[in-house]
């Protein structure tokens, strides 16, 4: 595999991008860093806070304890092909020499960390203005509603963020300088992600998104011997294995104003299954782009219909409309220039966003989900960057009218406030989760005379009941008395 | 000169806007200093939990707090205060068996029994008085399936709760 390219880079060098300032370049970047690693460390906080779920996690950390590493990668469950996702909580219940709950919270608090490091790095801050933006691109990431499953549930390594880290990392790649090292980077990590979960698809598409933008980090022979992997993928999907495509309804999903149970979406779209998918795709793009519906559900059009109308839906809606607004903005500023292919850096973001979304959309056909979308999330923070930032950068350009410069400064305040209410509420439902964790490990007893085969097994109880006890003596916070204190302001959070 | 004069309004422009958009996240930032720098020393002032008797987290389906204070040695059938307006809008002072009920936890209900709470019959006798009075059907039929006692319950004596 070789990477010989002589394409420039595709990051742009300070003077191309027009950058005239006081201040170095690098304070610039070294505070935008400065300023994820705080967010980071407020959330790795707040997971570290939180018990372990019971349902989700158990199982998986019992397998671990029960299993060989072999047993797990190869066991195929239910229709699903994510052999390193057992496999990762294997090496991690291997190497933490017996402080579970340390280890596995150290890797999710990691993987948010590393995420944000690498997203930033997409940013390519170089001055105060990209500094001031980018602390907006950062709140839009920790604030979307798709970016909460991601760090509230554990399993017990939340695979949905590796997917994320695997994504963010693709882009870094591919806007690298072309060198062996980063092709055989970019192969492995589509195989990493793509055996982890399903949507770990999506690295091979910001893989393939990037190149045809402009982006050279890897070559075209590369991508051809990941499109190998994903035919690997494929093949032992339908071919080796019996895990196939999910079947109609395969789970309860979102239809219309309500949740439907899957046997009402046979009844219904058994015979227009193209419908029920073609829902669930246009469904999920609007969710990204409007936070309307929700996992399928048009709760907002509802509750407005019928006057019952949360703040917290007032604040989704109004965030994710003034910044799709912008991004609208942007796209249509640039068409010329796009169709002429004459792209910048922020440009190609932009444009493997709307990959992204497009093609996390799709996966998403059987049924739709807030934390499936993560991905296209995190770069709906990327493309919110560079369209805010191209707001300001046009302010420059531009001759200055009190009324309509009011104006934009007034959008831009809510806009930056209500990004800010989602990010507090995001961290808020850690604590309501938490709560739920706690709660939920009181039935230990009832799911330990559920659990069947090795999971029954001596040593797997006693585990079971070790767990349970570093859990008990764990306390959370009541949210009842918090709500009790602050009524007013827990509206505006979302409770999904 | 004019070009020089718009450029000038351009930028101060371009600086409110920068402003506009960081406030609020910086602010959040600082926030999330002041937190991390209290949590250090004990005072976390998000994730605090608060002195909180049982029976106060059996009213409030605080299931994890329920077990977790029993195995930290507290009295499962003693007395405990509930601030007001948790049971009501009053203080009170009731065992968690009874603040359970009254906040009609039948879940609660069972876990405290499973940990070591007795429901006596005088406790059960006034509690089902009461859930009677206020038509709570289904606390009273719960409460007595647990043993028989004799029928009809006399409630003309009872002491109610509030």
């Amino acid at each position: 595999m070789t990477t010989a390219n002589t394409e420039p880079s595709a990051i742009l060098l300070p003077e191309e991008r027009g950058y005239v300032g006081t201040t170095p370049s690098h304070v610039w970047r070294r505070l935008a860093y400065g300023y994820v690693v705080l967010v980071a460390i407020g959330v790795g906080y707040f997971l570290f806070r939180m018990p372990f779920q019971l349902r989700d996690n158990l199982g998986l950390i019992l397998d671990a304890q029960q299993l060989s590493f072999w047993d797990i990668v190869t066991e195929v469950d239910q229709g699903y092909v994510r052999p390193l996702l057992g496999g990762l909580v294997k090496i991690v219940f291997e190497l933490s020499a017996g402080h579970y709950f340390v280890a596995y919270k150290a890797v999710h608090a990691a993987q948010v960390g590393l995420l944000l490091l690498l997203f930033v790095r997409l940013l390519d801050v170089r001055s105060s203005l990209d500094f001031a933006v980018s602390t907006l691109a950062t709140t839009v990431l920790v604030g979307i509603h798709t970016f909460n499953g991601t760090i509230s549930e554990g399993f017990p390594i939340n695979t949905f963020m590796t997917i994320l880290v695997s994504c963010v990392a693709a882009v870094n790649l591919s806007m690298s300088r072309p060198r062996p090292w980063v092709a055989w980077a970019g192969v492995c990590l589509l195989a990493w992600a793509v055996f982890t979960l399903e949507t770990g698809l999506l690295v091979w598409v910001c893989f393939v998104v990037g190149y045809l933008s402009g982006f050279r980090g890897v070559s075209r022979r590369t991508l051809i011997v990941m499109t190998g992997v994903l035919g690997v993928y494929f093949l032992l999907r339908f071919g080796i294995t019996d895990a196939g495509a999910p079947p109609l309804a395969s789970r309860s999903t979102g239809f219309g104003f309500s949740s439907r149970e899957p046997a009402e979406l046979l009844a219904r779209f058994s015979y227009a299954p193209l419908m029920f998918y073609g829902y669930n795709i246009v469904s999920s793009i609007f969710s990204v782009a409007f936070s309307e519906p929700r996992a399928g559900v048009w709760a907002f059009t509802r509750d407005l219909m019928e006057g019952d109308l949360g703040s917290w839906q007032v604040v989704n809606i109004v965030s994710s409309s003034l910044v799709t607004a912008l991004i609208g903005r942007l796209i249509w500023t640039r068409r010329r220039r796009w169709a002429a292919f004459n792209l910048e850096h922020g440009d190609r973001l932009v444009l493997v966003f709307l990959g992204v979304l497009v093609a996390n959309a799709a996966i998403s056909y059987p049924y739709t989900k807030d934390v499936i979308m993560s991905p296209a999330g995190v770069f709906y923070a990327l493309a919110a960057y560079v369209a805010t930032r191209d707001l300001l950068e046009s302010a420059r350009a531009g001759r200055f009218r009190f009324v309509s410069s009011a104006i934009v400064t007034a959008c831009l305040v809510v806009l930056s406030a209500t990004w800010c209410v989602r990010s507090i509420g995001n961290h808020y439902s850690l604590r309501e989760q938490a709560f739920r964790n706690s709660s939920d490990w009181t039935e230990l007893d009832s799911w330990t005379a559920g659990a069947q085969g090795h999971l029954r097994a001596p040593t797997a109880v006693a585990l079971s009941k070790q767990l349970g006890a570093e859990v008990a003596r764990t306390p959370v916070p009541n949210p009842y008395f918090w709500e009790r204190a602050v009524p007013e302001v827990i509206k505006l959070f979302d409770p999904y | 000169m004019n070009t020089e004069r718009s450029g000038h309004a351009g930028e101060i422009t371009r600086r409110i806007y920068a402003v506009a958009v960081a406030a609020s996240p910086l602010a959040l930032g600082v926030a999330t200093v002041m937190m991390l720098a209290l949590a250090t020393v004990g005072r976390d002032p998000v994730w605090a939990v608060r002195g909180m008797t049982i029976s106060e987290a059996a009213a409030t389906q605080d299931r994890g707090s329920v077990v977790r204070l029993i195995g930290e040695g507290v009295d499962p059938n003693a007395r405990y205060p509930v601030r007001m307006d948790v049971l009501a809008s009053a203080e009170f002072l009731v065992t968690p068996l009874e603040s359970a009920t009254l906040n009609r936890q039948a879940y609660i209900v069972q876990l405290l029994m499973d940990h070591g709470a007795v429901l006596r019959d005088a406790e059960r006798h006034r509690l089902m008085c009461f859930l009677y009075e206020r038509g709570n059907e289904d606390m009273y039929v719960y409460l007595a399936g647990f043993a028989p006692m004799e029928a009809p319950i006399d409630c003309s004596r009872y002491d109610p709760y509030w």
